[in-house]
C-alpha cells in the first residue's frame, strides 16, 4: 500500500508500517507537509524574495536612497513627491524613470523602498532572535525549577504582559530615546514574556515524561536535562512562534519609526516613509501606498509561513 | 436689649472681619486712583529699563500713555491683539487668570458662546456691536493638525475655509470650482538658528559657513508653495527695516568647506562636526513643512562636513528650549505682528531678546536701540544698514525663505481675505450656503487671553472677539481706528493720548471706560501687580514690545 500518493487516511498499525516503507522524521514530515501547503510556500516565497533584495540592495536600486534628485542630471523643475515614470507604462521617454517616483524630499521612493527592506527585515530577525533567546532561557528556568524562581520570573513576566505591548515599547522607547537600535531593544523585551510562557509551559510538561525520569535515575545534572533532553523536545511551539512574531516585529518597528521613535531621517525605513507622506495621501498617493504596500507584503509572509508551520508541526492534526 | 440687635449686629462683625484682609491689602505700589475713581498707573522713574512711564486715564474716555522714549511704532503695537482691551471688573474677578483664560469677554463682533475643549469654539454674533455687525450669525473654530484632512473637511462641505493648504494640495484646489484658494503675502521668516554659546557654532567661522553652505533657492523652489521668496535677511522686503544694501552671502559649498576647516584647526576639533538640529513638527506659514525642509538641511550640511541628527521636540519644549538658549543649531520662524522692523530684529536681536542665539552682540544691539528711538523713517534707515550687515556677518542665525501660505475657501464666499499678518476678520465674511462660518485652522488655541500668547492660532481666535485701542484694517497692515476713535501724539513721540468711542459695551453689558485700558495694559507692564498672572506668566509680547516690567523680579 503506497503511503505517500493516494492522499488516503491511513492508520498507522503498531508494528510502524509506514516507517518501514519510507524512512521518515518529525522533521521531514514536517517539512513535507510544510511544502504540501500552498499558502506556506506563497510565505516561503516573498520572504526568499525579501532576503534577495535586502542582500542585493545596492544591484537592484536604481538611485543612492538618501540622494534627493535636485541638480541630478535630467531631472528639472519641481522634483517634489513626483509621480511614478515608466516608460513602458506610458511615461513620455525624455523624463529620468522612477519605478515609484519620488518623495517629499524628491527621493526615488523604489530605492528608499528595496533599501527599507534591509532596515525591516534585520529588526524583524534580530529582535525575535533576542527574544526568543532571553524568553526561552527565563521560561525553561522558570519551568524547571519551580517554586520562588518560576513565581519571581512569571510574575515579572505577567507585569510585562499588561501593558499592552507597542504601548510598553513607547515608554522603552521613550527613557532610551529614538532610533532605531533602541526600537529594536523596546520590541524585543516587550515579545520576551510570549516566548518565556511557551518554554515555561512546554518545559512542564516534557519535564514529566518517563525518559526525563530514566534520565535522572541514570545521574543526568539538571543542565543536562535541560538542554540536552527538554530543550530539543520544546522547540517546536517556539519555533512557530517566532516565525509569527518576526511579523508583528516588522509591524512594531514600522509603526515606532511611523510616531518618530524609531528609524531617524534620512534612514529609508517603510514606516517612516509612510509617516512623511501621510498628509498627501491624496494628492501623492504613490509616496503612501508603496511603503505600506512593503510593509504589508512582508508581515504577509512571514504570517503565511507562520500559519503553515504550525499546521505542519502540530502532531495533533491527523493529516496523513 | 442684646437680643433685640444680635443678628444685626453679628452680620456687621462679619462684614468687617471680611472687609478688613481687603482693606489692608495695599493697591499697588504704582497706582493711584482719583477721587473720581480714574486710575494712574506710573513708574517711579525710567531707570527700570522699560519704554513706559506712565499710564493715566484722564477723563472716562480718554486715557494717556507717557513713554520713556519716542517710539514710532506704538500705534502699530497697541493694534496688536496681545493687547486687546478686556474688562476691569473681569480681570479682578478671575484674579488675572482662571476663567479669564477661558471665558474671553471682550468689545468685538463676535462673543464667546463655549469651548467645546479640544473639539470646537463657538462664537455667536455680538448684536449690540459698535460697528458694523458680523453677517453670519455663528463662527465656528475647528482645527486639525493633518492638511490632508483639512482639505477634506472643505471638499467635503463641513467648514467654510481652511487655513494653509498643504503645497501639494494647493494646485487641486485650483483646479476644484467649488473652492477657491487665496495666497498670504509672506511677511514672516524662516531661520536657522545657531547659538553662540555652544561648540562649534561659538566661532563665528561655522556660523559663517552654515550660511555660505545652504542652497536656500533650492529650498524655496523644491519645498515652499507658490508666492514663497528666498530671504535674503531677517527683515521681509514689504516691511520697514528691510535694506536691499547689504547683499547676502551667496551659495559657495567651496567657501563653506575652507571656512570649517579654519575653524576646526582654530578649535581643535575634527571634521565632520556632529551635532544635533531641533524643530517641532508644526506647520506655519513659514515653514509649511519642517520635516521635509530638516531632511534637505541635513543633506546639504553633510555635504560641507556638518553631520546633523534630526531631533523632533514638542512644540512647547521645542519653544522653551530654544529661548533658554538651550538648542545648539534649530529651525524657527516669525511672522510679523505689525509692520515695523523693531517687531523683527528688536524682539529676536535687541537688548530684551531672549536666549535663542546666545549673547548678544553690541555690533547689533547698538543701532537697533539707536533706531528704535527715531521718528523719521529716513533718519532711522542707516541704523537698520548696520544692523542688517552686522547680522549678516555675525551669523545668529541663516534666514532661509519667506514663506507664502495661503487659504483655501469655498468658492461661493463673500468677503474672503488673507491678511499678511495671519489675523483674518470673520465677520466680513459670508458663507452663502449656511449662516455658520466654521474656520478650520491647524491647531487649537491654547488659551483665549491672549496678552500671554504668542501663537498665532491663538491670537487669531482672541481678535475676533477682543479689540484693542487700534486694529489693522482688515486684510492689510494700515493702522485703523478700533476702541479709540482719534489719537494723537505729542511732537516728540513720548506722549499718546487716546480718545474711546462712545456707548463701547463689553459682551457683559458693562460700558467701557478708561480705567479698562489703564488696567489691561498695567497688569501685564507691573510684574508686582497681583493680577499679573496670566497662563504661564511669561507676557512675552508685552516685555518684547515694551522692553521690561515694571517691578520685574531680579533675575
Amino acid at each position: 500500500m503506497s503511503t505517500t500518493t493516494t492522499g488516503k487516511p491511513i492508520k498507522l498499525d503498531s508494528t510502524g508500517a509506514r516507517q518501514a516503507a519510507r524512512p521518515s522524521s518529525l522533521w521531514m514530515d514536517s517539512m513535507h507537509y510544510l511544502f504540501r501547503n500552498r499558502l506556506a510556500v506563497i510565505g516561503m516565497a516573498i520572504i526568499l524574495l525579501l532576503i534577495i533584495i535586502a542582500l542585493f540592495a545596492p544591484t537592484i536600486a536604481t538611485y543612492d536612497p538618501l540622494q534627493p534628485m535636485i541638480g541630478v542630471p535630467g531631472h528639472t523643475g519641481r522634483l517634489q513627491a513626483k509621480a511614478p515614470c515608466i516608460h513602458l507604462l506610458g511615461c513620455p521617454a525624455e523624463e529620468v524613470e522612477h519605478y515609484l517616483g519620488l518623495d517629499l524630499n524628491a527621493r526615488d521612493v523604489f530605492s528608499r523602498i528595496v533599501y527599507g527592506s534591509r532596515v525591516s527585515l534585520l529588526v524583524g530577525f534580530l529582535a525575535v532572535t533576542f527574544s526568543i533567546v532571553v524568553g526561552t532561557m527565563l521560561g525553561m528556568i522558570s519551568g524547571y525549577v519551580g517554586h520562588w524562581v518560576d513565581n519571581l520570573i512569571m510574575r515579572f513576566m505577567d507585569v510585562l504582559m499588561a501593558f499592552p505591548s507597542l504601548l510598553l515599547a513607547i515608554v522603552i522607547v521613550t527613557v532610551l530615546g529614538p532610533g532605531l537600535q533602541n526600537a529594536l531593544l523596546a520590541i524585543s523585551i516587550v515579545s520576551i514574556p510570549v516566548y518565556a510562557r511557551l518554554a515555561r509551559a512546554q518545559v512542564l510538561a516534557v519535564k514529566e515524561y518517563e525518559y526525563i525520569t530514566a534520565n535522572r535515575a541514570l545521574g543526568a545534572g539538571p543542565i543536562r536535562i535541560l538542554f540536552v533532553h527538554i530543550f530539543p523536545n520544546s522547540l517546536t511551539p517556539l519555533i512557530v512562534q517566532g516565525t509569527l512574531g518576526i511579523g508583528g516585529a516588522v509591524l512594531e518597528a514600522a509603526a515606532l519609526s511611523f510616531i518618530g521613535l524609531g528609524a531617524q531621517p534620512p534612514d529609508p525605513e517603510w514606516g517612516a516613509m509612510l509617516s512623511e507622506a501621510r498628509s498627501y495621501v491624496f494628492t501623492a498617493p504613490h509616496m503612501v501606498f508603496f511603503p505600506g504596500f512593503a510593509i504589508m507584503i512582508t508581515v504577509l509572509g512571514f504570517n503565511l509561513l507562520g500559519d503553515g508551520m504550525r499546521d505542519a508541526l502540530d502532531p495533533r492534526l491527523n493529516r496523513i | 436689649m442684646v437680643k433685640r440687635f444680635g443678628l444685626g449686629m453679628l452680620l456687621i462683625l462679619v462684614f468687617v472681619a471680611l472687609s478688613v484682609p481687603v482693606l489692608a491689602q495695599d493697591a499697588p505700589a504704582n497706582m493711584t486712583v482719583s477721587d473720581s475713581g480714574l486710575i494712574t498707573y506710573a513708574a517711579e522713574s525710567c531707570d527700570y529699563g522699560g519704554e513706559i512711564l506712565s499710564i493715566e486715564a484722564v477723563d472716562e474716555t480718554t486715557v494717556k500713555f507717557t513713554l520713556c522714549y519716542a517710539d514710532p511704532a506704538f500705534p502699530s503695537k497697541v493694534a496688536f491683539a496681545a493687547f486687546g482691551i478686556r474688562s476691569s471688573d473681569q480681570l479682578e474677578v478671575t484674579g488675572g487668570g482662571g476663567d479669564l483664560l477661558s471665558t474671553p469677554i471682550g468689545t468685538g463682533p463676535y462673543m464667546l458662546d463655549h469651548w467645546d475643549l479640544g473639539n470646537e469654539i463657538v462664537l455667536a454674533r455680538n448684536d449690540s456691536y459698535w460697528g458694523d455687525a458680523a453677517i453670519e450669525s455663528t463662527l465656528i473654530f475647528r482645527w486639525n493638525s493633518e492638511s490632508a484632512q483639512r482639505l477634506t473637511e472643505l471638499q467635503a462641505g463641513n467648514v467654510s475655509a481652511i487655513d494653509n493648504p498643504g503645497a501639494l494640495d494647493i494646485p487641486v484646489v485650483q483646479g476644484d470650482p467649488n473652492l477657491q484658494f487665496l495666497p498670504r503675502e509672506g511677511t514672516n521668516v524662516f531661520y536657522v538658528g545657531m547659538n553662540n554659546t555652544i561648540a562649534p557654532f561659538d566661532n563665528v567661522k561655522v556660523r559663517q559657513a552654515v550660511a555660505y553652505g545652504v542652497d536656500k533657492q533650492r529650498i524655496v523652489d523644491q519645498f515652499y508653495p507658490p508666492g514663497s521668496s528666498v530671504a535674503d535677511q531677517f527683515m521681509p522686503t514689504s516691511i520697514f527695516g528691510y535694506t536691499p544694501e547689504v547683499e547676502p552671502f551667496p551659495y559657495d559649498p567651496e567657501m563653506a568647506r575652507q571656512l570649517l576647516e579654519e575653524a576646526a584647526a582654530e578649535g581643535g576639533f575634527s571634521l565632520p562636526i556632529e551635532t544635533t538640529i531641533s524643530y517641532r513638527d508644526v506647520v506655519r506659514g513659514y515653514l509649511p513643512s519642517p520635516g521635509v525642509v530638516a531632511a534637505d538641511l541635513q543633506q546639504q550640511l553633510a555635504a560641507i562636513g556638518i553631520n546633523l541628527t534630526i531631533e523632533v521636540q514638542e512644540s512647547g519644549t521645542f519653544l522653551d528650549n530654544a529661548s533658554a538658549g538651550r538648542l545648539p543649531i534649530f529651525l524657527l520662524g516669525w511672522g510679523a505682528d505689525y509692520p515695523d522692523a523693531t517687531n523683527f530684529l528688536d524682539f529676536h536681536f535687541g537688548v530684551g531678546a531672549n536666549d535663542s542665539f546666545g549673547t548678544k552682540h553690541p555690533e547689533i544691539t547698538e543701532p537697533l536701540q539707536a533706531g528704535a528711538r527715531l521718528a523719521d523713517f529716513a533718519e532711522r534707515y542707516p541704523y537698520y544698514i548696520e544692523a542688517n550687515t552686522a547680522i549678516r556677518d555675525l551669523v545668529p542665525m541663516l534666514p532661509v525663505a519667506h514663506g507664502g501660505s495661503g487659504i483655501a475657501y469655498k468658492a461661493g464666499v463673500a468677503g474672503a481675505h488673507t491678511s499678511p499678518l495671519g489675523n483674518e476678520n470673520f465677520s466680513v465674511m459670508d458663507d452663502p450656503t449656511s449662516d455658520t462660518f466654521v474656520w478650520m485652522q491647524n491647531a487649537e488655541p491654547i488659551s483665549m487671553y491672549c496678552s500671554d500668547e504668542t501663537d498665532g492660532e491663538s491670537l487669531r481666535a482672541c481678535e475676533q472677539v477682543i479689540e484693542s485701542l487700534l486694529a489693522y484694517e482688515v486684510g492689510g497692515t494700515a493702522v485703523v481706528p478700533s476702541l479709540a476713535e482719534t489719537y494723537e501724539a505729542s511732537e516728540d513721540l513720548t506722549e499718546w493720548t487716546f480718545h474711546l468711542r462712545p456707548g463701547v459695551t463689553f459682551h457683559d453689558g458693562s460700558a467701557l471706560d478708561s480705567n479698562d485700558v489703564v488696567m489691561t495694559f498695567a497688569v501685564q507692564w507691573d510684574a508686582a501687580n497681583p493680577l499679573h498672572v496670566g497662563r504661564s506668566g511669561a507676557f512675552d509680547y508685552f516685555s518684547g514690545f515694551f522692553a521690561a516690567f515694571l517691578n520685574a523680579p531680579e533675575s
